[in-house]
């Protein structure tokens, strides 16, 4: 379980990218935090897995409270939470492989993964991430040979090697066309679905939000103005049989925004 | 549209420098070059004056003893491996050196902030002046003449990888961070191939740049080819001077190309 209490954010430039947050995201939900650019969602990432500190408040993953950790402490936790950027931010030149092996740098000896030696079990458990994302067979050609889902694909499979409980994904699709959006919310999902690894997505898509969600968090000035489980498990049935959801899409991700939009609107008038 | 217009007024409303402004900053560049041209004593009559005394000491030049050239093959090959060893160490020296002159990986900005300044202070001293010290510590001969080049090219070297990795793609380094790996292996992985091609094309660049220099630094009596010069141009042996320029000029040239080939490849 994540639980955020009373966080704020202040940069150091004055921005105020978070405020009083407060929020529970229990083992193996799949949440999406909605809201515009820059409403404050990356940032709020970003404090899981340490990559920024809150000004103020605290978090807590399962239990146990994090930021005043050491370096070493520090790893161990980001070890267990595995993150992709809507840039894939994968190390370009390196072969995908070994971008996936790069998962598993937090489990490897510094020294001996200096000299770029992992052990086998490590390929192998790389391998059969790739595997999992359909990229087995681009295994040995280098990352930016790869078109952008593929790419994606393979920030994935990096996450996946750290063997995460938690995967935070930051716009992920935002660079990508819609197909190709599509199938990897799907791999999203089925990770949620198989491995029970919790897993919260930032969108600024409504209509993926509402295609994808269990529940979703709505982010507006750095606050969460909404937060509502989507219960319309029929209708993703129904989604299954015919391939497109039916015909209130429109209506459904539209209010939706309208919600947020408002509650949005109301936080800026108090 | 709008932006455009309203740019345009700007540019229209932006006062203009007054002619008279203009006058007074023409007249002090003026004033300058002036100035520096009475403190350097240039004078055209001057060069005009020595113009026999150059034709002399060029016709002295002509021809070039080439019975001399075996016996430069010796010190053209001390100035190649003075160029190499001196580039080799300044690259062992300079690689932590940029790392911790880099602003994204640097621990605290105190360490940033000495490493630019050592770098700073080896690049301000020129490899000649190295040299005049490292020959008074270690006396005459080619060893002064590596150490030289390596304390002076580390400073350029480590300033250059600095500027390099800072360029690195910050989202590489924070997946990497974000995945719990160690700081050495974020730079093993994450700085490291980003910064492969500039830093061989940099070295290979470097080590052009140093055989150059190493045949100069000869004349402060580091080793090479440039001690042979110095010392036929105080025997007032004109032409073996000429043989030894040749010998430079071919080298050099050698090198330019080879490296300029080698760099084309790496980029």
């Amino acid at each position: 379980m994540i639980k955020f209490a009373g966080l704020s954010k202040i940069y150091p430039d004055g921005v105020q990218a978070l405020q009083d947050v407060n929020l529970e995201i229990q083992k193996g939900e799949f949440v999406v935090l909605l809201g515009s650019s820059g409403a404050g969602k990356s940032t709020l990432l970003r404090c899981i897995n340490g990559l920024v500190k809150p000004t103020q408040g605290k978090i807590e993953i399962n239990g146990i409270q994090i930021g005043a950790e050491n370096n070493c402490s520090l790893r161990k936790l980001r070890r267990q939470v595995g993150m992709i950027f809507q840039q894939f931010n994968l190390v370009r030149r390196l072969r995908v492989l070994d971008n996936v092996l790069c998962g598993r740098l937090s489990y490897s000896p510094v020294w001996s993964s200096c000299c770029r030696f992992f052990p086998r079990q490590d390929v192998k458990l790389a391998m059969s991430c790739l595997e999992r994302v359909g990229l087995k067979e681009k295994a040995y050609q280098r990352a930016d040979q790869l078109s952008g889902g593929q790419q994606q694909r393979v920030g994935i499979a990096r996450a996946l090697a750290q063997q995460p409980e938690i995967l935070l994904a930051d716009e992920p699709v935002a660079s990508l066309d819609p197909k190709s959006s599509r199938s990897i919310m799907e791999t999203l999902l089925e990770i949620n679905h198989q491995d029970k690894i919790t897993v919260i997505v930032s969108l600024h898509d409504v209509e993926l939000a509402m295609k994808y969600a269990r529940r979703v968090v709505g982010i507006c000035d750095g606050q969460v103005v909404m937060d509502r489980p989507i219960t319309q498990v029929g209708e993703k049935e129904l989604e299954d049989i015919y391939g497109e959801r039916p015909a209130n899409k429109e209506t459904g991700g539209a209010g939706l925004f309208r919600e947020i939009e408002y509650a949005c609107a109301l936080s800026r008038v108090n | 549209m709008g932006s455009s217009a309203s740019s345009g007024e700007i540019k229209k409303a932006e006062p203009r420098l007054l002619t008279f402004q203009r006058a007074l900053i023409l007249a002090f560049v003026f004033g300058v070059y002036f100035w520096s041209a009475h403190g350097t004593n240039l004078s055209a009559g001057e060069l005009i004056r020595g113009y026999p005394y150059m034709m002399d000491f060029f016709q002295r030049l002509w021809p070039p003893n080439l019975s001399l050239i075996p016996q430069l093959v010796r010190p053209t090959v001390e100035t190649l491996q003075i160029a190499l060893w001196g580039t080799t160490l300044a690259i062992i020296i300079s690689i932590p050196l940029g790392l911790l002159a880099a602003a994204n990986i640097a621990p605290h900005p105190a360490v940033y902030n000495a490493a630019r300044a050592i770098l700073n202070a080896l690049r301000a001293i020129s490899e000649i002046v190295f040299g005049l010290i490292f020959v008074a510590a270690v006396g005459l001969g080619p060893f002064p003449g590596v150490m030289a080049l390596a304390f002076h090219s580390a400073g350029m070297l480590g300033k250059f990888y600095a500027e390099a990795i800072e360029n690195v793609d910050p989202g590489t380094i924070e997946a990497l961070e974000a995945t719990g790996a160690h700081k050495l292996q974020v730079i093993v992985y994450g700085v490291v191939p980003q910064v492969l091609p500039e830093f061989i094309s940099l070295n290979l660049y470097r080590w052009e740049h140093n055989i150059r220099a190493a045949t100069v630094l000869g004349l402060v009596g580091a080793g090479g080819i440039g001690f042979e010069l110095i010392t036929s141009m105080r025997l007032f042996k004109y032409p073996d001077t000429t043989s030894i320029l040749l010998m430079i000029l071919i080298t050099v040239t050698l090198a330019d190309t080879l490296s300029a080939r080698l760099r084309k490849k790496v980029i």
